[in-house]
């Protein structure tokens, strides 16, 4: 079965490789392009407004060491896309499933042999690809002009583990989407769309609270004056949110504070309820609300690694599951 | 006498229609069993639901007294199934889909499998999607063959093999019975070929079994009567189908009609026309060729 399964994806296979290598190309390029930027004008040259000839060498360099993020990015979906979707959909496609399903393995055997094959290289090869990935952005994207430790969005969601464990569920994504909507939606499109919607599901709602998060209070326009230092440096802002200002003491007679916050951003014009204008601000001051921010400092990194991984291995074993049990029932 | 394959109350359903229905037969051990009828008769779904791919909406289906179920590798190994689309992987080279039926199946017989393609000059090294439609039916009955199964379930084996090719399956076919004992359910539009390799024959119209039995007992229960219309009303037999040209009636009828007057001749069907017969009367069309009117039984009586 393996070798079945060899022969079928492994042009494909050996294109997400070479994929893989060009990323690899584009990351020592763009490292050593980052360096001599920053060598020649110093970090801080990015950030120098107007635009300097210095500003322009260190911004091209970042944006080039981005256009590598989005690639890198870009592999777990091509993973679903490349190996998931066509797994089971292709061979009921070409109805070749009428063939494999005669023969003399069950058709259990058949899919998760088939899923294990793909997804074994898959690891392995993500998880070197890991490596580079982490060395690359630590010394890139970390020390970027912004001073982004590798908590920030683009270095967490291309580094650690979360992304070889997001590969993963992209195979079985593409596994169950394949069979599920096969007749309503190409299976690719499935894939991605599922994909994309479960991504941005974990980052909205999930990643702010996935470790405990810490929280300051907001001035005027949501900023800080100063950072507790038991925050580190560079933490990851993950939302806002409101609470009585310390020292009081609310009675049943005292306005709620969903209450004070929407009649501050009413009466001040404020538009919204984010921490913002300085009326807005004081109005909440005046009624003893204080707008916090929340943050998930550098230290919380390994934790907010593993914990997101195994949301999505949890939710690739239970996709994989339904794909069996689907493929087990399917009536040709 | 032993059933390799047997259906009670079979039924498959496709949304609101069905596709096989009430479905009972039985298959006898190496037995060359042709199931014959028109197309959309039921004859791949009746051969799905044996080789366990479909699942039925009603009834069961069983080989060698097991349920057809795909999650039983006992099942799997015993039964060979090929589709009439015959589905191959096309970017694999022959060999790589005679290794394919080797690393799926624990009892495969690759020499065989082999020396039949290359009999047949197949080049072992070239891409599926490369040979023609008949080289590729031949791939896909090497695939089964290869398999070793006991029992063969063959979608129109024939459609798409030129006459010397037919002849090489049609031999292959009746050597794996002799020599293995295999039992053989195979569908094909044309019954002189059946007739041929045959032993057992299912008549499938409608989506329902009209008749099965052996070739020998239905030619011999079966009659072909000419005679003048106005006396044409047999009550001991069963009329199967007649038609009319002029004044004369011509019946196919099941069954001894004992002594008729002068007037009408007897004659001994071949299966093609009982096929026919049968195929006539569970269709509800009514067709007209050359001056001759087909009826069925039902408006001959009305």
């Amino acid at each position: 079965m393996t070798w079945v399964t060899w022969r079928r994806y492994r042009t494909r296979i050996i294109v997400l490789g070479l994929f893989m290598l060009i990323l690899v190309f584009f990351m020592i390029m763009t490292l050593h392009g980052y360096h001599d930027a920053v060598a020649k004008c110093g970090a801080q040259a990015g950030m120098s407004f107007p635009e300097t000839g210095c500003a322009r060498t260190v911004h091209r360099a970042e944006s080039h060491a981005n256009y590598v993020s989005m690639g890198i990015g870009l592999l777990p979906f091509l993973v679903g896309l490349m190996l998931g979707a066509p797994l089971v959909a292709s061979e009921i496609d070409a109805r070749t499933n009428r063939l494999a399903w005669s023969q003399g393995v069950t058709r259990t055997r058949w899919l998760l042999s088939g899923w294990l094959t793909i997804a074994v290289p898959v690891v392995i090869a993500m998880s070197l690809f890991g490596i580079i990935v982490q060395w690359w952005a630590s010394h890139v994207v970390t020390s970027s002009a912004f001073g982004a430790g590798l908590i920030q969005n683009t270095a967490f969601d291309i580094s650690g583990v979360a992304p070889i464990a997001l590969s993963v569920l992209a195979l079985s994504c593409g596994t169950f989407f394949g069979i599920a909507f096969r007749r309503f939606l190409s299976p690719y499109l499935g894939t991605f769309i599922a994909l994309a919607a479960i991504v941005e599901f974990i980052y909205v709602k999930v990643f702010p609270t996935l470790a405990p998060r810490m929280a300051t209070a907001a001035t005027e326009y949501g900023t800080n004056t100063a950072l507790p230092s038991a925050l580190g440096p560079d933490p990851r802002y993950v939302g806002y949110g409101f609470r009585r200002s310390p020292g009081f003491h609310a009675t049943t007679s005292t306005p709620s504070t969903n209450w004070i916050v929407q009649h501050c951003a009413t009466t001040t014009n404020a538009g919204q309820t984010l921490p913002g204008n300085s009326s807005y601000m004081r109005c909440l001051q005046i009624n003893h609300v204080q707008a916090i921010n929340f943050y998930q400092p550098e230290s919380h990194y390994w934790i907010l690694q593993w914990r997101e991984a195994g949301i999505y291995l949890v939710l690739a074993a239970a996709l994989l599951g339904l794909s069996v049990w689907m493929v087990s029932r399917w009536r040709a | 006498m032993t059933i390799a394959l047997a259906t009670v109350d079979l039924g498959r359903r496709y949304m609101m229609n069905w596709a096989l229905r009430n479905c009972t037969l039985e298959v006898p051990e190496g037995s060359i069993t042709g199931l014959v009828g028109p197309n959309g008769a039921g004859k791949s779904t009746l051969l799905r639901l044996a080789a366990g791919i479909s699942r039925p909406s009603e009834g069961s289906v069983t080989a060698f007294g097991q349920r057809a179920n795909q999650n039983s590798t006992a099942f799997l190994n015993r039964v060979g199934y090929l589709d009439q689309d015959r589905p191959l992987y096309k970017n694999f080279r022959v060999e790589e889909m005679l290794k394919l039926g080797q690393k799926l199946n624990s009892s495969w017989d690759n020499s065989s499998a082999t020396r039949w393609l290359v009999e047949l000059e197949i080049p072992l090294d070239w891409k599926v999607s490369l040979l023609s439609a008949g080289q590729q039916a031949q791939v896909a009955l090497a695939m089964c063959m290869g398999k070793r199964p006991d029992l063969l379930l063959l979608d129109e084996p024939m459609a798409s093999l030129d006459p010397l090719a037919r002849r090489g399956v049609k031999q292959m076919l009746l050597d794996s019975v002799t020599e293995r004992g295999t039992t053989v359910l195979l569908s094909s539009h044309i019954v002189d070929e059946l007739e041929e390799i045959c032993d057992h024959l299912i008549i499938l119209s409608k989506s329902t079994v009209q008749k099965s039995g052996t070739v020998e007992s239905l030619l011999a229960n079966h009659r072909v009567l000419i005679g003048p219309e106005v006396s044409a009303r047999f009550d001991s037999v069963e009329v199967i189908a007649s038609s009319t040209a002029g004044r004369q009636a011509t019946l196919l009828i099941e069954g001894d009609p004992g002594p008729l007057s002068s007037e009408w001749r007897v004659l001994s069907p071949d299966l093609n026309e009982i096929v026919l017969g049968y195929l006539a009367k569970s269709s509800a069309t009514r067709y007209r060729a050359t001056g001759v009117r087909e009826t069925s039984p039902d408006e001959e009586r009305s």
